[in-house]
């Protein structure tokens, strides 16, 4: 029979992510886990592909925080079905280095094994995150008219 | 209760979807939809909110055809929880304009009642999917290459 993740793993899990709990995530993380943040490295430096529980407990723990200190994780739809778990939320934080408020939505595809996550993919309106991030529009993109007004921010 | 989407319509939504045909998309989308793409609308047009059926049809019918054509859809996971649809995409499309190849990955999260869409929030690499458009790098004002990006 096909494996299915209790919800309870799911609740667990999902507590300890949102609360940026690094002791508490450890535990459902797959020695072997892969964990992919699309997105531009160089100015999200917390974006890219990330292999083994050493290497996200330090995204979650360290480099994520480098760039945005994490405040709140609203959840929007929090989907199981069968080994797989999809979120949508909106995460809000304050910029590391001068406090600017940024927030923006981040969806999760996630895969357990063994009650442990084993991959995860995380999609964001990278357009958006940049532009908090940097704390100005993204310039010389399209035509003179441009303005940060056209941006739609969810 | 939320009444549960059978997975036979979602299944039969989604292959519409897919093939871009609005006809039959629009059997599945109640009159009052709310639909929403992240992105900055100046850049890719079709992203904004969309309310009611007419505007979600003429999203796939016209304002995505002006910027895209899109050639391929492939659900890369589709989770069914409830009432509650998430679906992770490949894309691929060739510019309108020029033809050229573009291909990122989106999500959405769709929310069904009595069989319809009655909400869908679509979320993608915005910042990736600019620059295919655009067909050149984005101005960060940072050491930027485009060898630091990851596309998914």
């Amino acid at each position: 029979m096909a494996y299915s993740v209790p919800r309870t793993v799911v609740d667990a899990f999902y507590q300890a992510y949102a609360a940026r709990d690094v002791a508490k995530v450890a535990p459902f993380l797959h020695r072997n886990i892969e964990w992919t943040v699309s997105g531009p490295m160089d100015v999200l430096p917390f974006c890219g592909t990330f292999r083994g529980r050493a290497a996200v407990l330090d995204l979650i723990g360290r480099r994520v925080p480098g760039v945005l200190k994490v405040f709140s994780f609203v959840p929007e739809s929090v989907l199981v079905d069968g080994d797989q778990l999809a979120m949508l939320h909106r995460q809000s934080g304050r910029h590391g280095v001068d406090g600017r408020a940024i927030s923006y939505r981040v969806a999760n595809f996630m895969r357990f094994e063994d009650d442990k996550v084993i991959a995860n993919l995380s999609l964001i309106d990278s357009f958006d995150a940049v532009e908090q991030v940097l704390g100005h529009p993204l310039t010389g993109h399209v035509t003179p008219s441009d303005t940060t007004g056209n941006v739609v921010v969810l | 209760m939320t009444e549960a989407v059978p997975r036979s319509v979602v299944e039969a939504y989604y292959k519409a979807y897919a093939a871009r045909d609005a006809k039959a998309v629009a059997e599945y989308l109640d009159d009052n939809v709310e639909w929403t793409i992240s992105g900055p609308v100046d850049v890719l047009p079709f992203c904004g909110k969309r309310h009611g059926k007419a505007a979600v049809l003429e999203l796939i019918e016209r304002l995505v055809p002006e910027v895209i054509s899109v050639f391929s859809f492939t659900p890369e996971a589709m989770l069914i929880d409830r009432d509650r649809v998430a679906t992770l995409n490949r894309l691929g499309a060739t510019r309108t304009a020029d033809g050229r190849v573009i291909r990122y990955r989106l999500a959405h999260f769709t929310r069904f009642r009595d069989g319809k869409v009655v909400e869908n929030i679509s979320l993608l690499d915005s910042y990736d999917a600019a620059e295919q458009v655009l067909g050149h790098a984005l101005t960060a004002n940072t050491a930027s290459t485009a060898g630091d990006r990851i596309a998914v």
